[in-house]
């Protein structure tokens, strides 16, 4: 089997505060293929993201550790900030979820383009200029030359959102991270974005990681999934398996309170209770308090992660049986 | 642009109006300054004749029709004390104030500016809290006591530099005139210190504050993100953000230091309009004390014109209009 | 109570240097504001208990002074401790009055303006626009200039001067409550434009107003002081701090730095001890910043 493009191996994010410690992310694995586009989902909370910004040393405040956190051939945990810097945009860059507040209100769009053209390339004016044109034209914006003079307050979130797709792709980068790219859009612009962030992805061979909410989006858009909760990674594995017969009860619950057209649902389901605070974490599996399959062994120690078939990885002492 | 020129100009002739009207208003209220110009055994009929003479027998709004006609002759009236035109006595003692505002003007900027990004960039570190503490200090003094202190240090204590008044340009044997002389520099330097030392630590808060406030917003995370580095964030994407919040009250605070002339301008027995002012002010000089305000009121608008000019260079969101 | 001590917010207080520093100086400042004249050696301003010839003694520890004038005296031969402790309390009564007043004023007016919207806010609004657009000291200087010194005065000019850095932040702190979902809910409900303001309205901004309120005491204090010093602000014969540097200025060339600096010193510590209580309020308070 190909080696993974990125491999995270037991990655902890910790924030000291006056509550005491808070883990964002406590231990989580993941890897992203060439080619393939990984989906993490959680609710809000569940360290989705800032376990991404860790790859690239955006968070702030905070301490990472990680076992393995690889890309490529580099280390990344071990990369000084200059070395950083260049990696950022170049090799992996990122996509944020407001379009109305990623780009800066003060410069024109042309100048926020270029701004990584300059920093990772070395075309010329001309070059960065065409290659400027190219890029907006192919993220579906008309008339890109003079679109270039325009300030982003001068368009709506969709169309931000298309310009800031170019600029994380501005230098080619082989891996994108997605950070809920659509949350904040129309629901008829979600889909036109999604579609176009996807096909982008394909046609050009790279890889991406999308970190959303929405289970829909996954089933839809990802080849694999990391389903997160409480900091901690639940089930991992092919998005269809997962997606078809969920074998965390945490995976099942989100699964289940979606609500579905053709069935007839009396009443949608609920996972019971409420997400654990941050600073004050249950001591054996954290989605414990919730669950329906909880026994008392689920309340005082921590399931450990099992790897069954197909690449599948589960934390679960009484995972849901097929059938 | 020359419509928002031209709206400016006939808003600042409404705002001059209005000024003019209030200030006459009030200035009718001080003491009557008959009482003043006239020996304390004068008969009444002297007085009377004095209140013929400055106009002061007809009643207010023909007083004040007068008064507006005067000045739209350039005529403020003569000043009670100096028996000259007090626009004049004004306009004279400019120069001099306008030199310690501009030194001032020239010092925040040198000091408040690099000290605030750096405060706002690293707002966690040891430097940071340093000179947000010296800036906490700052603001806490009186700039009176700031002046006796530096006067005490430099020129009581160390001798150093010259303890009060100006050294006007000389005239050399050449007959050009010399700017700027060693000598000039020396009697400019504290009270330029002094007035400034205030408004260094105000917007050293200010921009430390917006900077802060600024890198925390997305897209600073999103140019992180792209491989932006440090400092190209700070200055290339987040000073801008934080100039727009910063660059009103900067222009408020050169108001602010030529109001505080008049304290400087007092301790250091600097001869520019803000002492003019107090004197004037002990001795109820009523035209110097109107056409004080009028000179400082054209200033503020000027001032709050070319405010508005740099905010929409700053931010394209601003439309003049 | 007992939820207020165990808040985070005591927590920070608690830990953080500065806030405790500065409310232990505005703690001593009112104590010897209120009971300071009781415990001070003499009344300055009783000619009886003063002599002349005790004029321009230095601080106990120079070479010259004595014992009981710890803090030299001035030209009149009136103990400096004595006199800065009456002149505080002056300083202290102006400083907390005309805050009270401006913000008591400029929160009316405030959330009126935003409230209410329309002509009646961009009316206020303007009125405080213009004000703003004039550096505060001059104004104050020219009422006070035309009306002559006075400490009730002084009170009103500071007050109408004051109001306005209140009504600003108050009117936009209302206007982005009065969006709120719950306020619209409660005109659904029917409830009374004056009620909605009182019970919902109001308990929004006290926190920009705690932060507002101690800033602006030492603000007053300074402006006052300022006023004073160029001989404007309080009558000679109530002087406040300010008027006692400017009293002292005089002498300060001949070396006698006592009678200005010792006061000047006593404002700076004043302000200080609120400005850092205020500076901890406000990064506290304001959620934007941490």
């Amino acid at each position: 089997m190909q080696r993974p493009i990125l491999e995270v191996k037991n990655l902890s994010t910790t924030f000291h505060t006056f509550r005491g410690v808070i883990h964002a992310v406590s231990g989580v694995s993941f890897h992203l293929n060439e080619g393939e586009i990984l989906g993490i989902v959680g609710e809000s909370g569940s360290g989705k993201t800032v376990a991404n910004l860790s790859l690239l040393h955006l968070v702030e405040g905070g301490v990472v550790q990680a076992d393995v956190m690889r890309y490529q051939d580099i280390d990344l945990s071990s990369l000084k900030e200059k070395e950083m810097e260049k990696l950022r945009g170049a090799e992996i860059s990122m996509i944020f979820q407001d379009p109305m507040s990623s780009l800066n209100p003060l410069y024109t769009i042309g100048h926020q383009i270029e701004e990584s053209l300059k920093l990772h390339t070395k075309l010329n004016r001309k070059e960065r200029r065409a290659r400027m044109i190219d890029l907006l034209s192919k993220v579906g914006i008309s008339d890109p030359e003079s679109r270039l003079k325009s300030y982003p307050f001068q368009y709506s979130g969709g169309m931000r959102q298309r310009i800031i797709i170019a600029i994380a792709l501005a230098v080619n980068p082989k891996i994108i991270i997605a950070d809920e790219p659509t949350t904040a859009l129309d629901v008829t612009v979600q889909a036109q974005v999604l579609r176009l962030l996807t096909d982008l992805i394909h046609n050009e061979s790279r890889s991406m990681i999308l970190i959303t909410h929405d289970l829909g989006v996954v089933s839809k858009t990802t080849d694999r999934v990391v389903v997160m909760y409480a900091g901690k990674a639940m089930e991992s594995g092919i998005t269809k398996d997962v997606i078809h017969e969920p074998m965390h009860p945490y995976t099942d619950g989100l699964l289940r309170s979606i609500p579905r057209f053709h069935e007839n649902q009396e009443r949608l389901y609920q996972i019971p209770g409420m997400v654990p605070r941050a600073y004050d974490l249950p001591k054996g599996c954290r989605f414990e308090p919730r669950c329906p399959k909880a026994q008392p062994i689920c309340k005082n120690e921590e399931p450990p992660v099992r790897k069954m078939s197909n690449g599948r990885e589960i934390a679960c002492f009484f995972p849901i049986s097929k059938g | 642009m020359i419509r928002f020129i031209i709206r400016r100009f006939f808003q600042m002739i409404l705002v001059l109006f209005i000024v003019s009207l209030m200030v006459f208003l009030l200035s009718s209220f001080t003491g009557d300054p008959v009482y003043m110009l006239l020996p304390p055994d004068a008969t009444l009929e002297e007085i009377a004749d004095m209140r013929i003479l400055l106009g002061l027998d007809k009643p207010l709004y023909v007083q004040y029709a007068i008064f507006l006609q005067n000045i739209l002759k350039g005529d403020f009236g003569n000043s009670y004390v100096y028996n000259k035109p007090a626009l004049g006595l004004i306009l004279e003692r400019m120069p001099a104030t306008m030199e310690v505002v501009a030194v001032s003007t020239i010092i925040t900027i040198l000091i408040a500016l690099p000290l605030g990004v750096f405060a706002g960039s690293n707002p966690k570190s040891t430097g940071s809290k340093s000179i947000m503490f010296g800036s906490l200090i700052g603001i806490s003094l009186p700039s009176f006591l700031v002046g006796m202190l530096l006067i005490y240090l430099f020129s009581v204590t160390l001798g150093w530099l010259p303890t009060s008044g100006r050294s006007i340009p000389a005239i050399t044997a050449s007959g050009k005139k010399t700017y700027f002389t060693i000598n000039e520099l020396r009697h400019v330097l504290l009270p330029s210190i002094t007035l400034a030392l205030g408004q260094v630590a105000m917007l050293i808060r200010l921009l430390k504050a917006g900077l802060q406030e600024t890198m925390q917003k997305d897209f600073i995370k999103f140019a992180k993100s792209k491989g932006v580095s440090r400092r190209n964030i700070v200055f290339g994407h987040a000073l801008r953000n934080a100039l727009t919040s910063t660059i009103t009250v900067f222009g408020l605070s050169i108001g602010d230091l030529i109001a505080f002339t008049t304290i400087t301008e007092t301790i250091f027995a600097w001869p520019g309009m803000g002492r003019l002012l107090l004197t004037s002010i002990n001795v109820s000089d009523r035209p110097v004390i109107i056409v004080y305000i009028m000179v400082v009121s054209v200033i503020f608008v000027v001032i709050n014109f070319f405010v508005d000019i740099l905010y929409t260079v700053i931010d394209p969101r601003i439309k003049l209009n | 109570m007992k939820r207020f001590f165990e808040s985070e917010f005591f927590y920070n207080y608690r830990k953080s240097f500065s806030a405790v520093f500065g409310s232990v100086i505005i703690f001593l400042a009112l104590v010897i504001g209120l009971i300071g004249p009781f415990v001070v050696p003499q009344n300055p301003y009783d000619q009886k208990q003063t002599d002349l010839s005790n004029a321009y003694l230095p601080p106990m520890w120079e070479e010259e002074g004595r014992a009981e004038f710890p803090l030299g005296t001035d030209g009149q031969g009136r103990d400096m401790l004595s006199v800065i402790v009456y002149g505080s309390r002056i300083s202290l009564l102006i400083g907390i009055s005309v805050t009270v007043i401006s913000c008591v004023i400029g929160t009316f007016l405030g959330v009126f303006a935003g409230y209410k919207g329309g002509k009646t806010d961009s009316f206020i609004m303007r009125v405080a626009d213009i004000q703003l657009s004039f550096p505060s000291m001059l104004i104050a200087l020219f009422i006070m200039a035309i009306f002559g010194s006075g400490i009730e005065k002084l009170i009103v000019t500071l007050s109408f001067v004051g109001w306005v850095m209140f009504a600003r932040t108050i009117r936009g702190e209302t206007l982005s409550v009065k969006n709120q979902e719950y306020i619209q809910a409660a005109h659904v409900l029917g409830y009374s434009d004056w009620r909605i303001l009182f019970r919902h309205v109001l308990p929004n901004v006290t926190t920009p107003l705690i932060v507002l309120f101690t800033n602006k005491i030492g603000n007053v204090i300074l402006t006052e002081a300022s006023l004073s010093f160029l001989g404007v602000g309080v009558p000679v014969t109530q002087p406040s701090l300010g008027l006692l540097v400017k009293n002292g200025f005089d002498v300060l060339f001949s070396g006698l730095w006592w009678v200005s600096l010792l006061p000047g010193l006593y404002i700076m510590l004043l302000v200080f001890g609120i400005n850092l209580l205020g500076d901890f309020l406000k990064d506290e308070l304001n959620p934007q910043l941490n």
